[in-house]
């Protein structure tokens, strides 16, 4: 029997879990392997995919558009860096031959469907209506063994949507980044590949009317009144009960009647709220809590998650569920966790109640919320996996937490014909907070203890103009958000989607702003193709594809129905081609410039400073634009890593153009004439110390190895 | 003319694109506000606005363009 599996972790896994001495035997050829086991009469064949071993690709000639005849063939006909995907088709080939009965062992999900039954069809040369299907949430060796036990059929509705998913997004994305590249060609004579696709479209539309609205945006003023009281000598800081004063004079007058005015307390308001523990899990809230607390973009958390996966640790991340079955045995999760010194108190004092997990709302019918499994480590975790599991851990601990109770306080006091507030907030009971420490932090302010009656002194008093706020740019996490909240893309499949709007160079910086290729993107769909930009398109084909998974349609008629809004487009596309090009070619241009272009040479005066890459050592620097002429062979080094934007200002100390760096959540400003520049001399010996301290790090941890 | 005089783009006034003809009618819009809210000449707004955390990136370029008329 051969049991198809997703990656070469998960093989051994589930060769692991199997196999009856808990020996499977890894055979390797080459640099690939696959792994023997034995489990009871059965003698299993564990061989892995490294994700997709297919794709599609184009059957006709020419790249043109429209193109929409396309076939499933091996990776690396279509990805030349795939060069270890052939061995290991060759060798899964080779084993089939004497196998009998396969098992689909992949991620219970459309991709991991769709890879076992590629692998299935055209690895195995199996017929899958024949073949099996293991379905598991986690990889501990318990669910691997009763999901062996329990095999069913494959899900083919499943299969078929994910196989349409790639044939509609290939169909789009070949046809439009096809007709956007080549109207640029045909304007400017440039080969500039400018994609799009089915979801990056709509994608950048959120990202260009949110920036619109900013560089729209007119701050209004408005005043707010600062109050300090005195109370039997200690003062206190009151609020004025309106936030928001809309004129000055208006400011001017509660200044001057409030000022050195006694005021009295009128009533104290007291208002105990219980907040239960936030639901368990799903892919998207722990995007949004692993942003908010560490940082990382929702691609790398779902890749973290995966590793965490694999190693066993926690449930599959891919679901929607906001759910804990009840058939999930949280006892054993909890006794696991007892074993692990961070969260053993927890986990006792947890197993000590009612084992009843607060549940979310959401569901998925494949998958439950992402849990810990209680096993423990095997491997030493990097710091990033650590954070992460720590925040996995400590949510499924405060879901058997008490309710949080806590005291909303509020003194009303008047003054005159005005009204003050005093505000506390008192937290009673701690509850599942004590369980979610760090990742919940309340801002306790005790209520000073005034009785109703009490007089205050108004201290000082005094009015600030401040102004209107535009909305904020999108993060990496509200993105992902507003996406699922669209049902736009697929919970694999958004967080590429927003990382891919920054790669190809439509939005610049951490927050999302868009740049001015974005916007000549933006612009000239939005004139001449706005269905491109548009949400409904790709929701209602959403929705087809979901009608498939659920029985109520078929690809046949999903594939015409693309093809024939598709061609509408591309021929609407193609009478207006030469206005789109112009549009793209000028905002390309308008692109480099601000990206790349940093200002007359100071040496040769009439060349232009670029920021080219050496096509040698692939190394970036400045360069001047008559190098080519062999005019002038100025250069100037730039740092490796991060995103560089030119600035518009000289550096005070050598009057050189300034830029701004960013590596990660780190940004700094310097000019381009860092290493000669007087004013850096500090800045590079720090560097050098820094690098000096890394290195010697480096070199004490290779001889520990 | 056929293009915005401060972008480039094409034109969707007689002296402005889509983008920056918005913003010119936006921040003439919002100076009645600022009128009455803190009763501010046109020149003093401008001033006020332009060094502002908040205000856009295309009303900055139309106040920088107003002020290189003469009569602004």
């Amino acid at each position: 029997m051969m049991l198809i599996t997703e990656k070469p972790s998960a093989a051994k896994k589930i060769a692991n879990a199997l196999d009856d001495e808990k020996k499977p035997r890894e055979i390797k050829k080459g640099k690939i392997s696959y792994f023997e086991c034995t489990k009871g009469n059965n003698d299993l064949v564990v061989v892995y995919a490294l994700g997709h071993l297919y794709e599609l690709k184009q059957s006709e000639k020419g790249w043109i558009y429209p193109r929409f005849e396309n076939k499933w063939v091996p990776k690396y006909e279509v990805d030349k860096k795939a060069t270890n995907i052939k061995p290991l088709i060759n060798l899964i080939t080779k084993l089939a031959k004497e196998v009998d009965d396969f098992v689909v062992a992949t991620d219970y999900d459309i991709e991991g469907s769709l890879i076992g039954y590629l692998t299935l069809k055209y690895a195995c040369k199996a017929n899958p209506e024949k073949a099996k299907r293991m379905r598991f949430s986690s990889l501990t060796d318990l669910d691997l063994q009763c999901a062996f036990e329990r095999m069913t059929n494959l899900d083919f509705p499943m299969i078929e949507s994910g196989q349409v998913r790639h044939e509609v997004d290939w169909l789009y994305g070949i046809n439009l980044t096809r007709a956007l590249t080549l109207s640029i060609k045909k304007t400017a004579g440039w080969f500039k590949v400018v994609s799009t696709g089915r979801v990056q479209g709509p994608t950048l539309s959120f990202v260009a009317e949110k920036e619109k609205e900013i560089n729209l945006f007119v701050p209004l003023p408005f005043w707010s009144i600062s109050i300090i009281g005195e109370r039997e000598g200690e003062k206190i800081e009151l609020e004025y009960f309106k936030r928001q004063i809309q004129s000055k004079e208006e400011a001017n007058n509660i200044v001057r009647e409030l000022y050195d005015q006694i005021s009295v307390v009128k009533s104290i308001n007291k208002r105990t709220v219980e907040q239960n523990p936030n639901p368990p899990f799903n892919l998207s809230s722990l995007q949004s809590e692993a942003y908010r607390y560490f940082g990382f973009k929702p691609s790398r958390t779902l890749d973290i998650a995966q590793s965490l996966y694999l190693d066993a640790l926690i449930s599959y991340p891919r679901t929607s569920s906001e759910q804990l079955p009840e058939t999930l045995d949280v006892k054993a999760i909890l006794t696991g966790l007892v074993s692990m010194r961070e969260y053993a108190l927890m986990a006792k004092e947890v197993l000590k109640g009612r084992l009843e997990p607060v549940q979310g709302k959401k569901t998925d019918p494949a998958h439950p919320a992402i849990h810990p499994t209680g096993e423990k480590p095997t491997k030493r975790l990097t710091t990033n996996e650590k954070n992460l599991y720590d925040l996995i851990v400590k949510r499924f601990l405060s879901l058997f937490g008490e309710p949080l109770v806590k005291d909303h306080l509020r003194a009303d006091i008047k003054c005159n014909k005005h009204i003050l507030y005093l505000r506390g907030l008192q937290i009673l009971k701690r509850g599942w907070t004590e369980y979610y420490e760090p990742y919940f932090k309340a801002n306790e302010r005790a209520l000073p203890n005034i009785e109703e009656g009490e007089s205050i002194r108004i201290d000082t008093v005094d009015f600030e103009e401040k102004y209107t706020q535009p909305p904020a740019r999108f993060n990496p996490s509200s993105l992902l958000k507003l996406l699922e909240r669209e049902n736009l893309g697929t919970k694999t499949t958004r967080s590429r989607i927003v990382d891919s709007v920054k790669s190809r160079g439509y939005t610049v910086g951490e927050r999302f702003e868009l740049s001015t290729l974005g916007y000549a993107l933006y612009d000239t769909l939005g004139q001449y193709v706005p269905i491109m930009l548009s949400t409904e398109m790709t929701r209602q084909l959403e929705k087809e594809m979901d009608a498939i998974q659920n029985r109520e349609s078929n690809r046949e008629y999903v594939l015409e129905h693309t093809k024939s809004n598709l061609l509408e487009i591309l021929e609407k596309f193609k009478e207006q081609e030469d206005k789109i090009g112009e549009g793209l070619v000028k905002g390309l241009q308008r692109y480099w410039k601000d990206t790349e272009e940093l200002g007359p040479c100071p040496r040769c005066v009439d060349g232009i400073l670029r920021i080219v890459q050496s096509p040698k050592t692939g190394k970036r620097f400045i360069g001047c634009s008559n190098y080519k002429d062999g005019k002038c062979d100025q250069t100037f080094p730039l740092p490796q890593k991060g995103t560089i934007s030119p600035l518009d200002k000289m550096c005070p100390f050598c009057d050189h153009r300034m830029i701004r760096v960013v590596s990660g959540r780190r940004a700094w400003e310097t000019c381009i004439n860092w290493t000669q520049c007087p004013g850096r001399q500090e800045e590079l010996k720090s560097l050098e110390q820094r690098r000096e301290r890394q290195t010697s790090r480096d070199k004490g941890e290779k001889d520990n190895d | 003319m056929i293009e915005c005089l401060i972008c480039g783009r094409n034109l969707s006034s007689t002296k402005f694109c889509e983008y920056h003809e918005t913003a010119y009618l936006n921040l003439k819009s919002a100076f009645n506000d600022w009128k009455s809210k803190a009763g501010i000449t046109w020149a003093e707004y401008l001033d006020k606005v332009i060094h502002l955390e908040g205000t856009g990136q295309w009303i900055i370029e139309v106040i920088e363009y107003i002020k290189t008329e003469d009569d602004f």
